[in-house]
Parts: C-alpha cells; structure tokens; sequence
C-alpha cells in the first residue's frame, strides 16, 4: 500500500539523506517527496512530504527506526488515489509509442493509470484513445494535466477533457 | 406611432433576410406602435434608394433575376446623404482588420447615426473604440446578433442581469460545428463525408474554416468577453482548437462514458482564460445540445448559472436579434 507522512527535519545540510536513510534501510521503495525549505515551522524547522510503497510490517519498523534516529513524524496515513480524470487522446498514437509516454504518469508515483481503451480507425486513419488517471490529490492531478499537456503538444496529439460545469 | 428610417448594408442572407421580414410584419409592428421604413439598401456592387420606403419585395425579385441595383453608390456615399437613423451593419465578418464593416459602423456613429449590426469583425478588432465614438456622438450601438443568433444574450445580460456580474461564460456558439459533430456521432462517420455533405444542404459555406477550425467561436468569445464581462481582450488571447481532428472513434469512445464531444467556447474572468476547444460533455447537461442549436452557460455571482439556448444562425432567425436591437434602439431614440 502506499502511505504518505510528513517528517520534521532540522532546516540544515544532509538532514533530508538522514530521514530518507532509515527508510530505505527497511527495503521500502520511495516513489515521491516534496520539499520545501521555504515553509518553515515556528521552532524554525521544515516538513517534509515522502510517499512510500510499503507493507505494513515494513511500516512498523521504518516508524521504529525514524524514532530512534530522532526524526518526528507529523502525520503518516495510507494514500488514496482520491482523484480521477478520464479524457480522450487523438492522434497517430501507436506510432508515437503511446506506452511510453502514458507510463511517465504511473511513475510519478501519485499517480496511475487505471485504464486505457485503444481504437484503431480501419482507413489509415489517426487513432483514439480514452484514458483514465487517478490521482492522490487535485494538485497532483493538475501536474499530470501538464505532463500531458506537454506530451500532447510534442507528439502532435489532440486532448479532449471533460467541460468543467 | 415611431417611425424609424432604417438603411440595410449589405444585401447577402442576412440582410436580405432582415428585409424581408421587416415586410413580413409590417402589419403585426404597426399594432405595436412601430414603422420601419427600409429607406436604403447597399450592397458590394450598388444601392437602392427611396426616403419614403423601398418596396423589399420587388427588389428581392430584382435580386433574383440578376439584376443590378439603381444606383452606383456605396454606404459611406448615403451616410451623409441619406436622412436615416439606423444603419444595419450586415457585410461579410472580416476579424483581420473589421472592414469593410468597420469602417461603414465608424462613418454612421460620427455622422450621429445609430448602428445595428451582425458582423463580428468590427467588435472583435475595435470594441473600445466603437463603443466611444458612439458615447461620443450620443448614438446607439446594438450588436445582439452577433453572438448565438436567435438567442438573446446580450440583451438578456445587459438588461435582466445587469445587477449580476458575469464571471464565467461558456457554451456551443457555432452551429456548423455543432452539426457536424453531432452527426458525426449519430451515424458514426467521418468528419470529412460529414462536412461535405453539410456543405452540399447548405449548412456549412464553401469554405467552413471558420467555424470547424474554432475561428468563429474565438471571435464571438472575444465579444462577449469585452462586452458582457468588462474585459479588454483581443482575438490572439484566445486558445483556439477546432474539430478537425475529431474522430467517429474518439465518439465511440465518449459514447461509453455517456458523453459526447462538443465544441465548446469559454471564458472566465479569473486568470484571463479564453479559450475554444472540443470537449466531453455528459449526455445529461444542457451543453449536449445537438443539431444546429447554440447554446450558452452564464455564470453570475447572484443568479448563479443561467442557460439560454435556440438557433445561432440563419437568416430568419437572425433577424429577430436585429429587429430587437432596432426596437430597443426606436424606443431610445426616436
Ligand atoms: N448567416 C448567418 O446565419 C449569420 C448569423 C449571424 C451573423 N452573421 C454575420 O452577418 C454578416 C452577413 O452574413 P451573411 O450570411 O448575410 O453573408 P453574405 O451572404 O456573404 O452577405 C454579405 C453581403 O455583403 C455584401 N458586401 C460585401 N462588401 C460590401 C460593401 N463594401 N458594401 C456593401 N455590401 C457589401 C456582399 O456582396 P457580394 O457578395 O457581392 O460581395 C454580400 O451580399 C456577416 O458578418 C456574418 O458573419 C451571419
């Protein structure tokens, strides 16, 4: 399962390889952090956002062992992918190697592709495709917006989203 | 009684369309306190004069047996000439610069004329400086037809919601598109048969460009932006995707989700977004809209979300947004 915590760090060099030492130690695979030396907290120190794809006995020691490396955790949960957008992609996507470039979302880590219906035109036609994302949150869902947005741009795809009411 | 003398500019569809119906309900707008007389009509290679009113039937039938108008004169030549208090703005939509259009609605305001019109091009180019010069010189302006044809937008915002402010529009303003993309669905074929065959009945010009390239959605985006929502954009700060590459697939496929794919216009005012682009709109919402219709979605901080839809092109159906202007204008001014 994927679970998303915030740690708190002192603000000073080598304090996030620290954090993140621990957690790799127990074999958990990383798949996102956010961080912000900009948003301090009142005792000066910053947060850290990391997302981890563990088990939850693996879960039980990396908190174990955060502790003893004196780094709090403000929060941890499991992370749902909460968000979905379903859209349409026009274009000569098999020959543009669609995989490849939809596969960048699935590795952002907050977000997945959950399902891709492909239709080929019988003429020697551009094909077209539906796809559907989910996502961890709003933001990140508008960070995939951009990497298609970007993809579509390069390859010469059209993009149809759904109108927003 | 009002009486009101009216010059047509611009003989083609639309203006010959206003004409006649002015004939048509002579009668009916007697009853209602008005008298339109259609004093001149100009068109590209001439005019037809008489201050006392032109008989519209017989010069329709002069039209159609080919001949050419009386007098070798153009708009600019009657403006001074002419006694008139309306001119009817109805030559070709030009949105590179707004003539001839522009030029002919400019040369009435200052000459204290008041101007109604269905060309685009000049308010999308020179909105500002059309709506001063009619402050200017203490003359109207309507430009109702414009915008979604027989769908009272314009007047429905200024008058009605006038104590709303608009924060958002959006919707399907142009019907060419809207017909080809729905029959497109219907019958699951491709966009090119669609298209030619819209070309052949007469719903799509020879060259559709315009509307099935999203140029005429932009332009009206653009109008309504500056008019309605207090903005001050120019046609370059529309996004713009036509619906030349929709698919009968991508429709098959929006079929499964229960929507279907609509060329939709929006603006919104925060963050100075306008932008034109096919999307996927679920079967039960308004903006789903098939055939030739027009549809528009307001959205106001009071009212909230008001939807008004009805034919957004054709003569006939034009020419109610014209002869609204044109009352609203005898009211005022006459
Ligand atoms: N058709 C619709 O349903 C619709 C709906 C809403 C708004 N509009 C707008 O209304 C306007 C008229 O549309 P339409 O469909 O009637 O177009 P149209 O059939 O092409 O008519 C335009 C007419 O204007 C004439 N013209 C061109 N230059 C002129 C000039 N300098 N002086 C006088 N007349 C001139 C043209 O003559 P020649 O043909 O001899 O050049 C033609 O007869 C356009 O701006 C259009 O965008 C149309």
């Amino acid at each position: 399962m994927k679970i998303k915590m915030n740690l708190e760090l002192k603000d000073e060099p080598g304090t996030l390889a620290r954090a993140i030492a621990p957690i790799s130690a127990c074999g958990i695979n990383i798949v996102y952090i956010v961080h912000d030396r900009e948003k301090k907290q009142a005792n000066g120190n910053i947060t850290v956002q990391i997302t981890v794809e563990a088990e939850e006995e693996q879960i039980k020691k990396m908190r174990h062992s955060l502790e003893e490396n004196k780094i709090r955790i403000l929060s941890i949960g499991e992370e749902r992918l909460i968000e979905e957008l379903t859209f349409i992609m026009i274009g000569h996507i098999v020959d543009t190697d669609i995989k490849d470039t939809i596969g960048r979302i699935d590795e952002t880590g907050y977000a997945e592709i959950v399902d891709l219906e492909l239709k080929m035109p019988q003429k020697k036609k551009e094909s077209s495709a539906r796809v559907t994302i989910k996502a961890v949150g709003k933001e990140e869902m508008k960070r995939c917006m951009k990497i298609i947005g970007r993809m579509a741009f390069k390859k010469g795809i059209t993009i149809v989203y759904p109108v927003e009411l | 009684m009002k009486t009101a003398k009216i010059s047509i500019v611009g003989f083609g569809s639309i203006g010959a369309g206003l004409a006649t119906e002015i004939a048509k309900k002579k009668d009916f707008l007697k009853i209602k306190g008005y008298d339109l007389k259609v004093v001149t009509i100009v068109d590209a290679d001439g005019a037809e004069i008489d201050e006392d009113g032109l008989n519209i039937k017989s010069i329709i039938e002069k039209r159609e047996r080919g001949e050419d108008f009386s007098y070798a004169k153009g708009a600019l030549d009657l403006i001074g000439e002419i006694d008139q208090d309306i001119l009817v703005e109805c030559t070709p939509s030009n949105i590179r610069n707004g003539n001839p259009g522009l030029n002919h609605i400019l040369t009435a305001l200052k000459n204290g004329v008041n101007v109604v019109t269905s060309n685009k091009g000049p308010l999308v180019v020179a909105y500002k400086r059309i709506m001063e010069t009619a402050k200017k010189n203490n003359v109207s302006i309507g430009y109702e037809a414009t915008v979604g044809g027989a769908i009272p937008l314009i007047n429905l915002v200024k008058g009605n919601l006038r104590a709303d402010d608009i924060v958002a529009i959006k919707g399907i303003l142009n019907g060419t598109s809207n017909y080809i993309l729905t029959k497109m669905h219907a019958e699951k074929r491709d966009y090119e048969e669609i298209l030619l065959e819209a070309k052949e009945l007469g719903i799509a010009e020879t060259d559709a460009s315009y509307d099935v390239e999203g140029i005429d959605t932009a332009s009206k985006l653009v109008i309504l932006a500056n008019s309605l929502m207090g903005m001050d954009v120019k046609y370059e700060d529309v996004e713009v995707e036509g619906i030349t590459r929709i698919t009968p697939e991508s429709l098959d496929l929006a079929d499964e989700l229960g929507c279907t794919i609509k060329l939709i216009g929006e603006v919104e005012r925060e963050g100075k977004r306008l932008k034109v682009s096919p999307k996927l709109v679920p079967y039960d919402r308004p903006l789903s809209v098939g055939g030739t219709l027009n549809i528009v979605l307001i959205k106001t901080d009071v009212a909230g979300e008001v939807t008004i839809s009805g034919k957004g092109a054709g003569p006939k159906e034009t020419s109610s947004a014209l002869l609204s202007d044109i009352l609203n204008i005898v009211d005022e001014r006459c």
